[in-house]
């Protein structure tokens, strides 16, 4: 034979399969590397069939070597082959895998001192039956993971039935541990793995697997890999929570039950694993997948667990080897930011390659890569492997947060330091377009709860409770809009469908402001409506029956204000006389209780742009939260404000219970109408809201009348008007009561003019309002508090009479009736 | 009742869209960087679609999967793996005009199909092999065995690539379609690529009452995985259509050929595709679901054909469950059937009675359930001309 060194030394370990074992020589014929590059060396862990002649009779166009080692066992017999090799560089390649002619060739190619090369030994698995398919997709699965990109290699990925690493590298490792019956490649890749070696997969060393594995021999593996799990861990303890052990539990059963089983009675944990077995096959001939898995699980579990128990032998030696486990010392762990921008971090994983590493947006972790012993360091590959993988848990927030312009270089200057004393918050608003902190009402400490908003656009609250450190404030801000989903989706869906172009023209609105005896709310109204940002529009105070002069003086002081006064006490009435003042088609409210934004009459005329809409309500927030009563009126009672999403709504789109609950469409500080509405349907019903003895539901009925006649409303969010909410305890009892005597006269005047058949709003004020809205938070109250409810409960009570006595008043102030319907003459008659 | 369609980039659908006084809908696929990430139907409105009301019926899944695709061009990128070569096949029977729309997307792919194949269907006429002529590089085959699986064989047989893609003669593919169709047969374990199908045209009642009722664009715009377990091989439903799928050539050496006795062309009228899905499952491959992969299906204009065409899908699924139970000898088929009887066959045929619904008019539902009944004798009668047809 040659003289020369060969490249390779082929190492078959044998078990009394000659015929197998000649095949897998046949196929070593044919391969495209030159025989006289490589030697074959035939250890035979046993030899009673005549393999040893077998192979010696063969002529082969390759030395080859045949050698007995007295120890058993395939871990032995490698280490024996191994130990004859002349080549500087050993495969191993197990007796039924054949190789395809390229094998040794890629072997070859791949070769490097460090390197350990696992090729492709896929299965040839043809039966049809449920048991095979799952171990087809079984090992499909696995040598797919191996060629992933990015890919983090580990001790297990090292199988010996066809591998390949340096003679040197093997012989300083150790080699095989021969008292392993199983897994002894697992625990030399894990050896290997502490010694440095890098893992490769070369697909193209490939080799047929002629596995024919079944129930029965699975599950008598099973056992052999329980008991070799438990050596493993007696050697290197730091493995022993990475194993099936660790995690004790199988279907079915609890872990305990199943720990007492296995250690205790293991005689009745075989008898049920019997009935188990024999259950399977009729599993699968109904086609019961689902049992079929689990069944087929457990059996499999059991007989791991069981030969492991047996190998432990008590469960106090398996607490104590979980606790073993469990003192490794925690490695180093990158944290990683991804909003520190996806280059930067893989950078920084490149120059690290930590053992482990948490994945966050801001606070929020959304992946974790544990350190695990036997596997290789991070890199930016397996990050980027990582993160393609879960795109779905970051990349709607980082894509929002790259979309945000450049933080300022410091801390915003109209912060106070010094804490708010008592409760409340101060509140401030954010705009994110150019990182603009701008406050409510004079200076900003903190607790505050800051508006975030992106040009007119808001998208939500953020809270800040405590000074963040000096000079990181707006990063925290950015971190806190993006880890709060509300915000970050809302500010995406901002940056991805850009506003539609908005007609140029911005019609004129008319804006109504109606008053009694409130100057001073009323001068802070008119200050923030003189500064609203809005081409053309007009201001009408309405004075509701004064009892003093005031109000007209302070009209007069400003330009451009003009002052109407109605005589007839009632919110509806003042309202209605402002429709009859109005010049412009369309037509806005608001109280004197509010400050409008400076972009709320764009935010209207933007959703009036659209043709089919006829009124339109915005969002109203809190003007200040000071007092206890204001912060239960925001964050238990929701406050007034319908959210930040936009929506619009018509009768098609509205169940009659969605119908009748009109309060959910805005409220009577923030809304506005196409004048010819009122011409069509009617002006506001005088016998409701503020003023008159019902308290309330003025403008729900108008909107609900309004959607059940088919007209669209919408809700536009960005159309902003800032409301002060009652500052004690007492005024919003009050406010609740007039809330439920007012929806219940809104309800009683929806029955009278027919919007729905009676016994629907009937059955919706018993079903849902009575029943679901007040009772329900009496008996449930969770956040509520039931002094409140109980008074919002005794203004329903009230509601028939005040409905009653309204009627009989509207009645008699107008010699006409107060149906609607009637008023439509009387309004065209002003046009 | 009828829906124009628009195909527009997300970023772009605020923009106005004007003269639609015939329309009553508006029905939007949108798409970020080319691929489809969403689709959103709106009211049209004294014939015009407001923006404003289009940007507030996108979805925030539309949005989410949109920043999906920008997202990924961030992280660097592994070199694409070479992807494997394949045949585009259109399997036809007498509609010249749709086999010419059909072929003209088809020669008009980037990169191109390295075949396109069409297999003319028993045909009667000369119309088909008139309008293969017009188009260069297009390859003709006839098949005189009538029934659409047959062609399919066919097809398979004819073709010397490694994935064969197959598209409807009566669909239109977008120009991504076949690179986005066998982009994922980079992953040795997929066997069989489907793609998403959107509706060409809603001109009639019935062709929108067949896209509800299809539900052809309703597989979503993620990319989905296939296998079984944990997928039950029967429940094939949701997977894809034979008018926009792909398939390894070498998938017919493990689960072997389409069954002749199924889908158009035979008594059984439908099934063919969903009966191999289920042998792909269950030979442990995998089918992936791949949105990218656009075409566009005219559906069936008349009130006629949709019904026919409904009758023709509960043949279809019964006669296919019915081989599945013959040659699988799955029993599984028999809960699957009770399941689909008892929990929305039945319930919705009550429900029609009392509170009529538009989405499924009370004589499709009978039609389908005829269907059902007729499905396993349409089988055994399919078969057996089948079997005759194969001796001869």
């Amino acid at each position: 034979m040659n003289k020369t060194r060969p490249a390779l030394s082929v190492v078959i370990p044998s078990y009394n399969r000659s015929q197998s074992l000649l095949r897998t020589l046949v196929a070593l014929r044919a391969q495209t590397l030159s025989p006289l590059e490589f030697e074959v060396i035939v250890s035979l862990d046993a030899n009673s069939d005549g393999s040893a002649e077998a192979v010696q009779a063969g002529d082969w166009p390759f030395a080859v070597k045949v050698t007995a080692p007295q120890t058993r066992g395939a871990a032995a017999a490698r280490n024996a082959g191994a130990a004859i090799a002349e080549a500087p560089r050993l495969v191993f390649l197990d007796d039924d895998i054949f190789a395809c002619p390229e094998f040794l060739g890629a072997h070859l190619d791949a070769a490097e001192a460090n390197r350990v090369v696992v090729g492709q030994s896929s299965p040839a698995i043809t039966g049809k039956d449920w048991f095979s398919a799952r171990l087809r997709i079984w090992w499909q699965d696995r040598f797919h993971n191996l060629g992933r990109d990015g890919h983090r290699f580990g001790y297990t990925d090292v199988m010996s039935g066809n591998l390949s690493l340096d003679k040197a590298l093997f012989d300083r490792v150790g080699g095989f541990d021969n008292s392993l019956k199983c897994r002894e490649d697992y625990e030399l890749g894990y050896r290997l793995m502490r010694a440095g070696a890098k893992l490769l997969y070369a697909p193209d060393a490939c080799g047929l697997h002629h596995d024919q594995s079944d129930m029965r021999r699975n599950l008598a593996r099973a056992g052999a890999e329980g008991a070799a799990d438990v050596r493993i861990a007696r050697k290197h303890p730091e493995l022993f929570s990475f194993k099936m052990m660790a995690n004790l539990g199988a279907p079915y059963v609890p872990a305990r039950v199943l720990r007492f089983v296995v250690f205790r009675a293991p005689a009745f944990g075989r008898l049920c694993q019997k009935v188990l077995i024999a259950t399977i096959p009729v599993l699968e001939q109904t086609g019961l997948r689902s049992l079929w898995n689990k069944s087929n699980h457990a059996v499999w579990a059991y007989s791991y667990y069981t030969s492991a128990a047996r190998e432990l032998g008590t469960i106090a030696a398996l607490k104590e080897a979980a606790a073993r486990a469990t003192t490794r010392t925690s490695a180093d762990i990158l944290e990683i930011d991804l909003l520190d921008g996806i280059d930067k971090v893989l950078q920084r994983v490149a120059a690290k390659t930590p053992a482990g590493s948490t994945i966050s947006i801001g606070e929020w972790e959304i992946a974790e890569i544990r350190p695990q012993p036997g596997s290789e360091p991070i890199t930016a590959r397996h990050l980027a492997a990582l993160l393609r993988e879960r795109l779905d848990a970051w990349a709607p927030f980082a894509t929002a947060g790259a979309g945000l312009p450049e933080l300022p270089s410091s801390d915003p200057k109209c912060i106070d330091a010094v804490t708010r004393e008592g409760d409340g918050y101060s509140l401030g608003v954010v705009d994110i377009s150019a990182w603009e902190l701008t406050s409510r009402n004079g200076t900003l400490n903190y607790p505050m709860r800051l508006l975030i908003r992106r040009g007119p656009m808001p998208l939500g609250w953020i809270p800040f409770n405590e000074p963040p450190p000096p000079g990181t404030f707006w990063r925290q801000l950015r971190r806190q809009i993006l880890n709060d989903p509300g915000i970050s989706l809302r500010l995406l869906r901002e940056q991805m469908l850009p506003q539609p172009a908005q007609a140029a023209s911005a019609p004129p609105i008319s804006l109504i402001i109606c008053t009694r005896d409130r100057t001073g709310n009323l001068r802070r109204c008119l200050e923030a409506v003189l500064a609203i940002d809005y081409a053309d529009f007009e201001i009408i105070v309405v004075d509701n029956a004064p009892t003093s002069d005031a109000t007209r003086v302070l009209a007069a002081s400003l330009t451009g204000v003009r002052y109407v006064r109605e005589d007839t006490p009632g919110l509806d009435w003042a309202r209605n006389r402002g429709v009859r003042e109005a010049r412009h088609e369309i037509v806005a409210f608001t109280d004197d209780d509010t400050q409008p934004d400076r972009f709320w009459l764009r935010g209207i005329a933007a959703a009036f742009s659209e043709n089919s809409i006829s009124a339109v309500t915005g969002l109203d927030l809190p003007m200040k939260l000071d007092t206890a009563a204001q912060i239960y009126f925001e964050d238990v009672y929701r406050g007034m404000g319908k959210g930040f999403e936009p929506w619009s709504h018509s009768r098609q789109t509205l169940s009659d219970e969605k119908l009748l609950w009109a309060s959910a469409y805005g409220v009577g500080a923030n809304m506005a109408f196409r004048r010819q509405v009122f011409t069509k349907f009617g002006l506001f019903d005088p016998a409701l809201d503020v003023g008159t003895a019902s308290r309330g539901g003025g403008d729900i009925e108008m909107f609900h009348r309004l959607l059940s006649s088919g007209e669209r409303l919408s809700y536009a969010p960005e159309a902003i008007v800032w409301h002060e909410h009652r500052r004690d305890e007492k005024a919003l009892a009050r406010q609740f009561r007039d809330n439920g005597t007012g929806f219940a006269c809104y309800l009683l005047t929806a029955a009278r003019n027919g919007t729905l058949p009676r016994r629907t709003i009937l059955y919706f004020a018993l079903r849902h309002w009575i029943l679901g809205w007040l009772i329900a938070r009496l008996i449930r109250p969770g956040r509520h508090r039931r002094s409140f409810v109980v008074a919002e409960i005794m203004g329903m009570f009230g509601g028939y009479r005040a409905y009653r006595k309204a009627q009989a008043v509207a009645i008699g102030t107008k010699p006409l009736e107060t149906n609607f319907r009637s008023l439509d003459g009387d309004c065209r008659e002003t046009d | 009742m009828v829906t124009k369609i628009f195909d527009v980039k997300l970023s772009e659908a605020s923009a106005p869209q004007a003269g639609l006084e015939n329309y009553d809908h508006a029905l939007f696929l949108l798409r970020q960087d080319g691929r489809p990430v969403g689709k959103v139907t709106v009211p049209v409105r004294n014939g015009a679609v407001d923006p404003r009301e289009l940007r507030r019926a996108i979805s925030v899944e539309t949005v989410v999967a949109a920043s999906h695709i920008i997202a990924a061009g961030w992280l660097p990128q592994s070199p694409p793996p070479k992807p494997p070569t394949a045949t585009a096949v259109i399997c036809t029977r007498e509609r010249p005009d749709d086999l010419r729309r059909a072929l003209t997307s088809l020669v008009s792919q980037t990169p191109q199909a390295k075949e396109i194949l069409v297999v003319d269907n028993c045909p009667a006429t000369d119309a088909t092999r008139a309008v293969v002529e017009e188009f260069t590089g297009v390859r003709y085959v006839c098949e005189p065995r009538k029934g659409l699986d047959n062609a399919r064989n066919r097809a398979i047989a004819e073709s010397n690539t490694e994935v064969v893609a197959f598209i409807d003669d009566d669909a239109v593919a977008d120009p991504g379609w076949l690179a986005a169709l066998v982009r994922p047969f980079a992953d040795a374990r997929v066997h069989c690529v489907t793609g998403l199908t959107m509706p060409l045209e809603l001109e009639t009642e019935a062709q929108e009452k067949f896209e509800t009722l299809s539900g052809f664009s309703r597989r979503g715009f993620v990319k989905r995985e296939f296998r079984s377990p944990p997928i039950n091989p029967l429940a094939t439903g949701n997977i894809g259509a034979g008018a926009n799928m792909a398939m390894r050539r070498s998938v017919v050496d493990s689960v072997g050929r389409f069954d002749p006795a199924l889908d158009a062309g035979t008594v059984t009228q439908s099934g063919g595709d969903h009966e191999f899905f289920s042998r792909i499952l269950r030979a442990g491959h995998t089918i992936v679901y791949e949105p990218a992969a656009l075409n566009w299906h005219r559906h069936r204009r008349t009130p006629a054909e949709l019904r026919q065409a409904i009758f023709g899908y509960g043949v279809g699924i019964y006669a296919s469950w019915t081989r599945s139970f013959l040659v699988e000898r799955d029993w599984g088929v028999f809960r699957r059937a009770l399941g689909w009887l008892v929990r929305e066959q039945i319930p919705r045929l009550i429900s029609s009675y009392f509170r009529p619904s538009k989405d499924w008019p009370r004589q499709l539902l009978w039609a389908e359930l005829q269907g059902c009944l007729r499905g396993p004798s349409a089988y055994f009668v399919a078969r057996r001309t089948a079997r005759k047809e194969g001796h001869e």
